[in-house]
């Protein structure tokens, strides 16, 4: 059932489209800003950043393969979405014998979370960026470093000279902060259904 | 705070940094399995990784479009043959060129490359294309860029407060210690040992023998982890032939997060108390503190920080202690800083001068306080999930702020009635009526510039006193001119080594767990011996005085003693944080003192008996342990006089005397002849369990 060829027929097919050979400037820019709230939407369902990227590029691959079957106007990061989706189920049947984060249903119940999340995105990133703000400024520090371009928590431990374990307490500790901030702040806007 | 909500938390950003083992996961889809709270905040911990992982501060998506529109521009001039192969040489491009403009450094040349590989894909090996694509492009996510960033590294080494933090170990450079004076650790060591044996001598006092080696391994951890050893730990160390066992032994517990645990509890509990109190979060209190002591932050830092902390008590947990302590015109406040900090008992002064110090008066008293005159609490509206619930106070959050006064003085009365006012002073700096400076902030920073170097001082006699039992002054936080210091010379050399390693607590640690005087037995071994400190003479410390538990030390030890009976792995602190907590408070009670004072009863033997005989918890963990044992495997552990050896290790690190074995082997025998006889065996262990476990040996440290 999840199977990515089906995505041909559930992808609205466009009737003006193929007289051009390459997608238009409204595509491509569709394409390009939906890059952050795919990997975004995505990042939940498989809990690690290397698959997320992965499934992003498999899923841009199959965007970029089925370009014509969008409908300008239309939804274009749904159209993303359910794309992203099935790439998601095709990796963990690729990888059956390695363990999955999330079993079946559970997945569903996050997919579902992770969509409604996502049509929030843009006020989101936003009341993160004042939330980082807010923070000690040894926490944003640390924040900082952990997430620098290639950075991560046992690069930054070694770099401190601290524990790895400690470090990430502290990133955790800091995150959960920012979570907090961010439901806060969305509540407060109003925003949050 | 719920405790799934803290373990959904908790397992997600374990998650997040790739921690998270496979019993783990099972757990988490446990705990996220039909339950939509929980679901949600799973996928918003993620959503913040993920904003931060893409740069949370620039809206990249924006700055991305318009290069990748110019390229498509270029593409299309290209001679294409084959339809399938174009879509996959455009998607190459501009993905290319997605991921070139979001790591700022890359060649556009690449998309060039990508298209020479390409060149000969027909339709039906798409898959090879793509995976020629993907591996170019997997490359490149920002997440596998070679190295961090130094300019943020650098900037982050500059903030720290603390000048002249000297290196490690400045024995090993004989270039820096020939013209500064050394501290290493050996020499440190040396001296302390120097001082105290001098005054032995004075005194003409003969030192307890040095402790065996279990007296010595459950005082290390007792005091450094706040828990008895395991089994395991204690095998392992008193199996070690290694000269050095000692000093590696400190070495792993002054690193450990269970250190730090303890630390942020024990002053988790003189800042804010172990009563709940309304606008306090201890919760985040702690955290900070961990952090705090988990990091090795300069002690001055932490302090410095804990005064001028500002802003909501959830998200900056430093400001729970002044919003717990700024009632009363802020005279807690004053109070409890210069208790805690300064090792200054200044309540009495508060109302007069000083009865025995001419140097502590009123006026010095009303000038601390003044640093506070600002400073404020207001409450924040709390977001509603639920609009039709009203949120409780109790889950309201509160906010530290500083609100400058029209009034910069600060008025006080003597006893014969005069009106005085003063501004905050500080070791004779006065922040002047029309400065516009925090004053918070001006105190944390004339601490660090203290002539007098308080903070270090202070915490020097507490660290002290935390090891020993006893410090160098009684009682330890009224060290003002009047008071009597046991050990002046050591007192002043230990402040000034604290101050030059960069107030680093572990290295103090270390230092005194390593001191000759601290691998003494507590044992008075020598007849008609001077150093009785319990009956007011001044310590010399020819031995380590033996110590009640405290509450969260019993806590964690039964914990600790039970689960290692049972070869069970010890589980994280965090997990029994809160249930301890509920321990602890039935023996706290507070009152509304000018200090904000609580008293704790706990004297180690019925009130604290009674609550462990009734604890059901207790009573469950020893059932389990002392089946456990009966069934074991193995045979070295269900012979009755082994599991007697096992359990008698795990509750007091010792081997049972002959009269345990013997009362021991009674109980078996009358347990197999009644009608039980198969249960003989766990009913026996568990016996013996309760029976050490409400021992005073078990609450005592030696």
């Amino acid at each position: 059932m999840f199977d990515p060829a089906d995505n041909i027929d559930r992808a609205r097919v466009s009737s003006e489209t193929s007289s051009s050979g390459v997608p238009g400037e409204l595509f491509i820019r569709e394409f390009t800003q939906s890059q952050r709230r795919l990997y975004l939407y995505i990042l939940p369902l498989v809990g690690n950043s290397s698959d997320a990227d992965e499934i992003l590029q498999e899923t841009n691959l199959v965007i970029w393969a089925k370009w014509r079957q969008f409908e300008l106007g239309s939804n274009f990061l749904a159209w993303g979405r359910a794309i992203a989706r099935l790439e998601v189920f095709r990796h963990r049947r690729n990888r059956n014998r390695k363990m999955t984060l999330l079993d079946g249903n559970v997945l569903e119940q996050v997919a579902e979370q992770s969509e409604l999340v996502n049509e929030h995105l843009d006020v989101r990133q936003a009341a993160l960026a004042k939330c980082l703000t807010q923070l000690r400024v040894k926490d944003r520090e640390l924040i900082e470093l952990r997430y620098a371009p290639g950075a991560n928590g046992d690069k930054v431990a070694k770099t401190l000279g601290r524990p790895a374990n400690s470090v990430y307490q502290s990133l955790g500790r800091i995150r959960r902060v920012l979570m907090e901030c961010v439901r806060m702040q969305l509540a407060e806007e109003g925003r949050l259904t | 705070m719920s405790g799934p909500r803290d373990e959904v938390i908790r397992l997600t950003n374990l998650q997040l940094e790739g921690t998270l083992d496979e019993s783990a996961i099972l757990q988490l889809n446990e705990l996220l399995r039909d339950n939509e709270e929980f679901v949600s905040l799973y996928v918003e911990l993620i959503a913040i990784h993920g904003h931060l992982m893409w740069g949370a501060a620039a809206p990249r998506d924006a700055t991305v479009s318009a290069p990748a529109v110019a390229m498509e521009l270029t593409v299309e001039r290209r001679p294409f043959k084959a339809r399938s192969r174009r879509t996959v040489i455009v998607a190459a491009a501009v993905l290319s060129l997605v991921c070139a403009c979001l790591i700022l450094s890359r060649d556009s040349s690449v998309s060039d490359a990508v298209v020479e590989d390409t060149t000969d894909v027909s339709p039906a090996s798409g898959n090879a294309a793509r995976n020629i694509v993907v591996a170019e492009l997997r490359s490149q996510p920002p997440e596998t860029h070679p190295e961090l960033k130094p300019l943020v590294l650098d900037s982050l080494k500059s903030k720290h407060r603390v000048r002249n933090v000297p290196p490690d170990d400045v024995a090993t450079n004989t270039a820096v210690s020939a013209s500064s004076f050394d501290f290493s650790d050996a020499v440190v060591v040396a001296e302390i040992d120097r001082m105290v044996s001098d005054t032995w001598r004075q005194h003409n006092l003969q030192p307890s023998p040095t402790a065996s080696d279990t007296e010595w391994i459950r005082r290390a951890c007792l005091n450094i982890v706040g828990r008895i050893p395991t089994v395991e730990e204690s095998t392992t160390f008193l199996g070690s032939r290694s000269p050095r066992k000692k000093t590696q032994f400190i070495d792993e517990l002054v690193q450990s997060t269970e250190r730090s645990s303890q630390l942020a509890v024990i002053w988790a509990n003189m800042l804010v108390g172990r009563t709940e109190r309304r606008g306090v979060n201890r919760d985040a209190l702690f955290e900070f503190l961990f952090d705090e002591f988990q990091q090795n932050a300069p002690w001055i830092d932490t302090v410095g920080e804990l005064i001028s902390a500002s802003g909501r008590n959830d998200t900056n947990g430093a400001t729970n202690f002044l919003l717990a302590h700024l009632n009363n015109e802020a005279t807690p406040a004053t109070a409890v800083t210069a208790r805690l900090f300064l090792g200054e008992q200044l309540s009495c002064v508060q109302c007069h001068d000083h009865p025995f110090s001419k140097d502590s008066g009123q006026s010095e008293y009303w000038a601390l306080n003044a640093f506070f005159k600002d400073t404020d609490r207001v409450t924040v509206p709390v977001a509603m999930k639920n609009p039709l619930v009203r949120a409780s106070l109790r889950d309201a959050a509160w906010k530290l702020v500083d609100r400058r006064r029209t009034e910069r003085m600060t008025f006080f009365e003597n006893l014969s009635g005069q009106q005085n006012a003063v501004l905050p002073t500080y070791d004779g700096h006065i922040v002047p009526e029309d400065s516009t400076v925090r004053r918070r902030e001006e105190l944390a920073r004339l601490l660090t510039t203290d002539s007098e170097t308080k903070v270090a001082k202070a915490m020097v006699n507490r660290m002290w006193a935390h090891f020993f039992g006893y410090g160098f002054t009684t009682p330890i936080d009224d060290m003002g001119p009047h008071s009597v210091v046991s050990h002046p010379e050591l007192l002043t050399y230990l402040t000034r080594v604290f101050v030059a390693s960069g107030y680093d607590l572990q290295r103090l640690m270390k230092w005194i767990a390593s001191s000759h005087a601290w691998q003494l037995s507590s044992e008075v071994y020598v007849e008609g011996t001077v150093d009785r400190p319990e009956h007011g003479e001044i310590p010399l410390f020819s031995r380590v005085y033996v110590r009640r538990m405290t509450p969260e030390q019993v806590y964690e030890s039964i914990r600790v003693a039970v689960r290692s009976a049972g070869q069970r792995p010890v589980t994280a602190a965090e997990v029994s944080s809160n249930h301890r907590r509920q321990w602890v408070r039935q023996f706290a009670r507070s009152y509304d003192t000018d200090e904000n004072d609580e008293a704790v009863d706990f004297d180690g033997t019925i009130a604290q008996a009674m609550v462990m005989m009734n604890g059901r918890e207790v009573d469950d963990a020893i059932r389990h342990t002392s089946r456990v044992i009966a069934e074991s495997r193995d045979s070295d552990v269900t012979s009755p006089p082994k599991a007697l050896d096992r359990v008698a290790m795990a509750m007091l690190t010792r081997e049972p005397t002959v009269g345990e074995q013997r009362a021991f082997r009674r109980r078996y025998r009358q347990l197999t002849q009644g009608p039980r006889a198969d249960g003989a065996m766990p009913t026996a262990v568990g016996d013996m369990m309760w029976a050490y476990l409400n021992s005073s040996e078990f609450v005592l440290v030696h």
